[in-house]
């Protein structure tokens, strides 16, 4: 096959931006499994830091990890039904659906310091709250909300859900039955979409947490930046490393799963 | 069919109630008025047909009696003389099957088929023998295990039918059911619908706005004009002796002749024809449908030219100026060769001519 100059020169170009993108990706991940970065490569490669973040900052992941799936728990349960009253009045476009919607997306879109901070002032005063991975949770709840509300909402909204539940109320399906037994089954795949999102956000989210932790409570980015600010820069790579090992399966599934459902969601 | 539907047809024909709806209005929170105030009689075990163009009230009507809308104030919804008004959908007992058959996606065909058996918690094995039954009953044997988008569009509205009908509900409601089919499909289902439903004696109601389906498959026939109920008859009722002009109109194709009242006659330039009601202005409108109408060469009340002629195989549809505002449609078994332009005689009885006062003049 003959291509044009075109098609390389555009090739190239877009190797390029990938390159600029991906380059200090990669740059930081060996970082973490050179010996010594200042002396560069030829000082040898090693799993000492590694090791290290591993023996400092073990806690931080097991916790981040924690919290992303107590997050992921709170979302679903608290979403899903939120989603479903949103469809409900009069197909999910009323003002009144779009004006909680518009509300729900605030924490997204004012920066988390303000909303940490606004948390702090309103529950500081709550020793045992305050101290806790709760008040994190609190923070992270309210930051990844929308991103569970939104996919499903759709996916409510693009199915012919209300047709549904009235065959199945005609059936003698009460709210309950038609909840569990029609409406997730067919928004499932609005629910993984926001699942895998909320995951990945509260894992990675630094922010809120940053404000909202103590000592105790760190997280894994925050736990980074704690790192990098006063640790060797190998160590803070090495973390970084380990991060990508956890988010990157994270990102393919869910590129998988939002590919899988869109042709499912015509249904 | 074998003995599938014996053992379905006797809880049916038990089962049928009638359906009463007293003073039953629907205005929506918009402040639109979708249904003045109806009075409606079904029998036990009829099945009946809400017919109207788009907007006239007839899934309006039907949404009140499944209970998934309520009646305005005052509106009493009763089922075999029991007040059902205030029980939501899932407290009726009625089989729903929609226009867009409403399927559950996540089910496949048999599962969707025991829905209502599930929820009404019959053991496995007996819902099992169920869905058997009801597959066959809808001649969907052995397709039990199939998801539903693996089905064609008519084997889809079979399922919703079972599904439906395997609850073995007092009353089935249909909206719509073949208006997504294409015409082919329309014609089989119809008439397999026809059948079961006589079968079955269970009381149905059937929303279309399609006239020939509503002829083809109601004992009674409900025509429906903006959120009113314009006649309640039998589809020859409907069709021989229509209540008001809108129902003339809309049920087949009517001829309409205007002209001059005067000394019992209607005059207009093709000819008269017998006027026997009173007319309040010396103008008036006569209709009749076009098989009423004789081509003759002796005994014309009417003369016209022939303007075109349409073969249609069994018959052929004449179209003739006779003078009046509209040329009137004809319909023949005559073989002949039509030659537009040339003159014609017409006959048509006085039996057949009707008359309303009711906007006639338009």
């Amino acid at each position: 096959m003959k291509r044009s100059f075109r098609f390389y020169l555009q090739l190239a170009f877009a190797l390029l931006v990938c390159a600029f993108l991906i380059v200090p990706i990669v740059l930081s991940m060996l970082a973490g499994v050179t010996d010594n970065f200042f002396v560069g490569w030829s000082s040898g490669f090693t799993l000492r830091w590694v090791e290290q973040v591993w023996a400092t900052y073990q806690q931080t992941i097991w916790r981040s990890i924690a919290i992303a799936l107590a997050c992921l728990v709170v979302t679903t349960a608290a979403g899903v039904p939120l989603a479903y009253m949103l469809a409900r009045h009069r197909g999910g476009n009323s003002r009144l659906a779009r004006a909680f919607e518009e509300l729900l997306m605030m924490p997204v879109a004012v920066p988390g310091l303000a909303t940490a901070l606004a948390l702090i002032m309103a529950y500081g005063q709550y020793r045992e709250f305050r101290g806790s991975l709760l008040f994190v949770l609190v923070g992270h709840v309210l930051f990844t909300l929308p991103f569970m509300v939104r996919p499903v909402l759709a996916v409510m909204q693009s199915s012919q859900l209300p047709v549904l539940e009235e065959a199945a109320a005609s059936l003698g399906a009460g709210l309950w039955q038609r909840f569990f037994g029609i409406v997730v089954p067919n928004v499932f795949s609005g629910i993984l979409a926001g699942a895998l999102m909320v995951v990945t956000l509260s894992i990675g989210e630094f922010n809120i947490t940053w404000m909202l932790h103590t000592p105790l409570t760190m997280t894994l980015p925050v736990g980074l930046a704690d790192s990098y600010a006063s640790m060797r820069l190998e160590v803070g790579s090495a973390y970084t490393l380990i991060f990508f090992l956890m988010i990157i399966p994270l990102l393919i599934a869910m590129q998988w799963v939002t590919h899988t459902t869109r042709s499912r969601v015509r249904l | 069919m074998g003995n599938a539907h014996y053992t379905l047809k006797s809880p049916f024909m038990k089962n049928a109630v009638s359906i009463q709806l007293i003073q039953c209005g629907k205005t929506f929170a918009n402040g639109a008025q979708a249904l003045q105030p109806i009075e409606l009689d079904i029998r036990p075990g009829e099945t009946v047909v809400l017919l109207g163009p788009s907007g006239c009230g007839k899934t309006t009507t039907l949404r009140l009696i499944a209970g998934l809308e309520f009646p305005d104030a005052g509106g009493q919804v009763l089922f075999g003389g029991e007040d059902v008004t205030a029980l939501p959908i899932e407290k009726r007992g009625v089989g729903m099957v929609f226009q867009n058959y409403a399927l559950f996606p996540n089910m496949t065909v048999g599962e969707n088929i025991a829905y209502g058996l599930k929820i009404r918690k019959m053991p496995a094995a007996q819902r099992l023998a169920k869905i058997e039954t009801l597959l066959e009953m809808v001649h969907l044997q052995g397709l039990g295990q199939r998801r539903i988008d693996q089905l064609s569009g008519g084997q889809k509205q079979r399922v919703a039918l079972a599904r439906a009908l395997a609850v073995e509900p007092k009353v089935l409601l249909l909206d719509e059911p073949l208006t997504a089919l294409d015409a082919k499909l329309r014609e089989t289902l119809r008439a397999d619908l026809n059948q079961l439903l006589r079968k079955l004696g269970i009381t149905a109601i059937y929303v279309t706005h399609d006239q020939s389906e509503a002829m083809a498959l109601g004992d009674r026939v409900v025509v429906m004009e903006r959120g009113r109920i314009a006649q309640v008859g039998s589809p020859q009722d409907i069709y021989y002796r229509p209540a008001s002009h809108f129902v003339a109109d809309f049920i087949g194709t009517m001829n309409r002749v205007t002209g001059r009242v005067h000394d019992g006659y209607l005059r207009f330039a093709g000819g008269m024809l017998p006027f026997t009601a009173s007319s309040p202005a010396p103008a008036a409108t006569l209709m009749f449908r076009p098989e009423d109408v004789e081509v003759v060469t002796d005994g014309a009340n009417v003369q016209g030219i022939l303007l075109s002629t349409f073969f249609l195989g069994d018959r052929t549809r004449l179209v003739v100026d006779i003078g009046a505002e509209q040329p009137v449609i004809v319909e023949t078994g005559k073989r002949a060769a039509w030659q537009a332009g040339e003159a014609i005689a017409l006959r048509i009885e006085e039996h057949a001519l009707l008359h309303f006062n009711d906007g006639a003049t338009i």
